[in-house]
């Protein structure tokens, strides 16, 4: 730990539930963190993290054993024993799970310790941290605060399923927790799921189908809630009963709402719109008690929240002006795959006793891709190209904004979390409202519904948004005040914001800024890179995969600007496109 | 006081066993003895669940729970 000796590297995982992911840290600084499913391809990808934990060790150069602690984001028999109590609740419906999750949980889940041992050839030590204390690490520590309240919502860890507690310099003291079944994150994902949407993955879509909506059906959702006055909920047994069993809570819900379940891909009626609303304006009520509950008992006027709650960007919002809290802060990764971070920073502060180094200043941990390989890449595949010095491709790109172009944005280290950040993002002019639906379904091959975000320069944010404070992450919304950005205003005025500064991404901040001088607009339109159904590019290989099956204008990925006009050999046919298209909504 | 808890934790240790006992019986990964685990000693644990939530059961205002933690010494440990 000291200048003399050898650094201490300490490996996060978390895996086997949904996103994948592995974190490595140096004496406590971050050194790389990845989503497993950027590497392998499928999407929230839960299977053991071996290619991300291979991109860790290779960026810090350093082999498996010297890494001296590996962490676990969730202790496996905790959760084991909750799975079986479950078992004995749902009885005796819930025989098919029963026998497709236990023989699972035998043979791969239960012996984890010995699995990363195995796979990995390890021999050092493995801890294991409990899953809200790997979340709220993984935002605390990664925070600018010296002390705050923890507050984290998700849909089940091992049998918390939201807790609070008080983060104070270097340690973490969790104080109370709502239980299993009780659980916010599940409710919201049976709504997602009755809603004709994939759990677990796109609850995001039901957050952006709700200003659609009026919240007509709260009364009726209320009727599956007891609330209590200090924020904390519990979840009526015609729900927590079937948990496991799907049909009932199908049969459940289409009792109290009227109307059964939406089939996926099918015509979303107003109805359909009407739940995404009342589901959200309770879960935006929720959060804002549970937070100011949180409040009264710590008595810390800064905030951090984590879960896969804490990815709902309304909510957040409401947390931010109605909860009493000074400052909020989110990590980028706020859902399951931050917890690799959490769990390996509970081992250096914690299990260590090691003091904090510092904030986490950006997302921007996975890996990046030389110029020459690259180009080394273009002329193998015979891939007309231009490059060009720094400050004449940021002047072109941004001409090519304000032509209409759509652009495949491809620079440095890929982001940590499941936004695009502005290293592996699709841009285009927010200015233009044909783009929300010419991006939504010509590019990324998804619902027309959904809306796009903007990145601003932070210097310019209160001139479109009526924000009070930096949103580096995409963990906000935020009222739009103009209407000259119809592109990334929603329905309901409002836009999940990114601010932008030279200190989180110097070179996007650059691109902004030329684009602002150049049409007097210091907004753009971000989307990450990808189409439906797959996860953000990773490498430039899959960047220029995707630019050539979609139709995305210009690819600029480094210094090097690829034009699609100038390569139509290579352009994926219609015919293709639209098989492309119908693969993506059974992958989504 | 002491006596009331160790009977608690006694009872709980007992508890956590008669589960675990399930999870090494689901070991032997057959159908047959899975759907026995299931219909047979799954609903004996049922009644034994009933009792322990009866008793523990209580009139509240509130679903905040004390976090208990560490639930053991020792960082290493599974559980």
């Amino acid at each position: 730990m000291n200048s003399n000796s050898k650094p201490t590297y300490i490996l996060g995982i978390s895996c086997f539930y949904h996103d994948a992911a592995a974190a490595l840290l140096r004496d406590g600084e971050i050194v790389a963190a990845a989503h497993e499913e950027r590497f392998t391809r499928k999407k929230h990808d839960e299977s053991f993290p071996q290619h991300a934990i291979a991109y860790c060790l290779q960026e810090a150069q350093i082999a498996i054993d010297d890494v001296a602690y590996i962490a676990f984001y969730d202790k496996p028999f905790l959760k084991f024993e909750r799975i079986l109590e479950s078992f004995i609740q749902t009885w005796p419906f819930g025989y098919g799970q029963f026998l497709n999750a236990i023989p699972q949980w035998l043979k791969e889940k239960i012996s984890i310790k010995s699995r990363i041992a195995r796979l990995l050839n390890y021999k050092g030590p493995i801890y294991f941290a409990e899953h809200h204390v790997a979340h709220a690490a993984s935002a605390f520590y990664a925070s600018p605060f010296e002390k705050a309240a923890l507050l984290t919502v998700d849909g089940i860890g091992e049998w918390a399923t939201t807790s609070w507690g008080i983060g104070d310099t270097s340690s973490i003291i969790m104080r109370q927790e709502i239980r299993y079944p009780h659980s916010w994150g599940l409710l919201y994902s049976i709504v997602t799921h009755f809603l004709g949407f994939k759990t677990n993955s796109a609850e995001y879509k039901v957050m952006g189908l709700a200003p659609y909506g009026t919240p007509h059906y709260t009364a009726a959702l209320r009727s599956l809630i007891t609330t209590y006055a200090d924020g904390s909920f519990k979840l009526h047994p015609s729900l927590t009963r079937y948990f496991f069993v799907m049909m009932f809570i199908e049969r459940t819900l289409q009792k109290i709402l009227g109307f059964p379940r939406r089939e996926a891909e099918s015509a979303l009626e107003q109805h359909h719109k009407d739940l995404a609303a009342s589901i959200q304006e309770l879960t935006n009520e929720r959060m804002v008690a549970l937070a100011t509950y949180v409040r009264a008992q710590s008595g810390c006027d800064a905030l951090c929240l984590a879960g896969g709650v804490a990815l709902n960007c309304v909510a957040n919002y409401h947390i931010l002006k109605e909860a009493g809290f000074d400052r909020v802060y989110i990590q980028p990764a706020a859902g399951d795959a931050g917890g690799a971070l959490g769990a390996a920073w509970w081992v250096h502060h914690e299990v260590l006793k090691q003091p904090r180094v510092k904030p986490m200043a950006h997302s921007y941990w996975g890996p990046a891709y030389t110029n020459e390989s690259v180009s080394e890449l273009f002329h193998k595949q015979k891939i007309p190209f231009t490059t060009y010095d720094t400050e004449e491709l940021l002047r072109k790109t941004a001409q090519y904004i304000d032509e209409g172009h759509v652009v495949g944005w491809f620079q440095g280290r890929m982001e940590w979390g499941p936004r695009a950040l502005g290293n592996r993002s699709i841009i285009a002019d927010a200015r233009n409202a044909e783009n929300w639906k010419r991006v939504n379904v010509k590019i990324k091959f998804r619902e027309s519904f959904r809306p796009f975000a903007p990145s601003v320069l932070y210097d310019h944010s209160r001139d479109y948004f009526e924000f009070p404070t930096q949103s580096p992450y995409m963990l906000f919304i935020a009222p739009v005040i103009v209407d000259t950005i119809p592109a990334v205003t929603h329905v309901d005025y409002t836009a999940r914001l990114q601010t932008v500064t030279r200190t989180d991404n110097a070179l996007y901040y650059a691109l902004i800024e030329a684009f602002y001088k150049h049409t007097g607009c210091a907004v753009i339109i971000n989307t990450s890179f990808n189409v439906r159904g797959e996860p953000i590019v990773c490498s430039p290989e899959d960047a220029l995969r995707t630019f050539l099956e979609t139709d995305m204008d210009t690819l600029v990925i480094g210094n090097h600007v690829v034009e699609k006009k100038l390569c139509p050999h290579l352009v994926a046919s219609a015919a293709a496109r639209e098989q492309k298209q119908k693969i993506a909504a059974t992958l989504d | 006081m002491q006596r009331m808890e160790t009977l608690h934790n006694m009872r709980r240790h007992a508890y956590k066993s008669y589960m675990y006992l399930i999870g090494v019986l689901g070991w032997f990964n057959t159908r047959i003895v899975l759907s026995l685990i299931y219909w047979v000693l799954i609903p004996v644990f049922g009644i034994l669940y009933v009792i322990r939530s009866r008793i523990s059961a209580k009139k509240s205002h509130s679903m905040w729970v004390d976090h208990e933690s560490p639930r053991t010494n020792s960082h290493e440990l599974q559980f």
